[in-house]
């Protein structure tokens, strides 16, 4: 079983007896326009120095070659630092689905994130969207989870094989709340009462559910997963 | 003799550019130098921020490297590379 103490750094205090099921990151097919844009950026300089060549356009001589040199270093510099921003906005967006809850980790730049945490006991209804040309070809869209007035919707984007995820987010509500439901239940004298507190006792069962399903998808070339033998944790 | 005035401040000019765009690498740098710290901390066991670091890293060292070499073929003024590069 993954530890998740691993995740300190990422969450300020992880439940005791909780276990990663799900660890995603946004899907890379997401980060296409972006990166497709850096790219530009990058070749930007070159274009306009082979148009200038093409044209034959002696304006690049002189003192003006101090100008320029500067300029285009600087653009460069401050360029690739755009795209390593944006690479980390992206990378780091991150979603953390426990036997618990489930984390939502939003990277803004470098000096900001957003982490939200949110019990699955309050799960309501969970809704998975692909909508687009492009989500539906790489399989992935947002995740909706719909909770109680008080507390603000979790709307988790691009994520991988978002059915898969909003399945296991409804497997893992139903099965918390009925140890739940068994733990109210504590005058009636149930054993189960007592191990509340302990291991979800069929996680492997889960998660090993999840291993089969995801062996089936992967199959059909939608899901990969390398990292199961981590213990449970499931990269979508 | 108004050329050689207008030449003469025109490298006065160039030196202070110059002089500007190495504080800006000074500032550029430190605060590249940074950022990668802090990134290396929030990095997760397994993923690919260290080899992206190190990417970014090498290229900024390229790209200032290559700056600084072509800019000691040209004329500052005062400030002469040519002895470094």
């Amino acid at each position: 079983m993954l530890d998740f103490r691993e995740y300190l750094h990422l969450v300020s205090r992880p439940e005791d007896n909780d276990h990663v099921v799900i660890f995603a990151r946004r899907h890379w097919a997401s980060y296409i326009g972006q990166f497709s844009f850096n790219i530009f950026l990058l070749i930007l300089p070159a274009i306009i120095f082979i148009t200038y060549k093409l044209l034959n356009m002696y304006l690049l001589e002189g003192a003006v070659i101090n100008f320029i040199l500067i300029a285009v270093s600087i653009y460069y510099l401050i360029s690739l630092t755009f795209t390593f921003v944006s690479w980390v906005t992206f990378y780091y967006d991150i979603y953390i689905l426990t036997t618990r809850g489930i984390i939502d980790i939003v990277q803004e730049g470098l000096w900001g994130r957003k982490i939200s945490q949110l019990s699955l006991l309050q799960v309501q209804d969970v809704s998975s969207k692909v909508f687009g040309i492009m989500r539906t070809i790489f399989n992935f869209g947002d995740v909706i989870v719909l909770t109680a007035a008080e507390v603000p919707n979790f709307n988790l984007e691009a994520v991988p094989n978002p059915q898969f995820f909003a399945d296991k987010v409804l497997e893992l509500h139903n099965e918390l709340k009925r140890r739940k439901g068994n733990k109210v239940g504590d005058n009636t004298g149930n054993p189960e009462i007592e191990n509340f507190n302990k291991p979800i006792d069929n996680i492997n069962k889960i998660i090993s559910t999840s291993d089969a399903s995801l062996q089936e998808s992967r199959g059909q070339g939608e899901v990969s997963k390398d990292d199961l033998n981590k213990g449970g944790e499931v990269k979508l | 003799m108004f050329l050689l005035e207008t030449r003469a401040s025109f490298i006065n000019i160039m030196n202070i550019v110059f002089i500007f765009y190495l504080i800006f690498l000074s500032i550029y740098v430190a605060f590249n130098a940074y950022a990668i710290f802090r990134i290396s901390k929030i990095r997760i066991k397994g993923d690919i921020t260290g080899l992206v670091l190190f990417i970014y890293a090498a290229l900024i060292i390229a790209i200032i490297f290559t700056s600084l070499m072509f800019a000691s073929r040209l004329s500052w003024g005062a400030i002469d590379l040519k002895g470094i590069f």
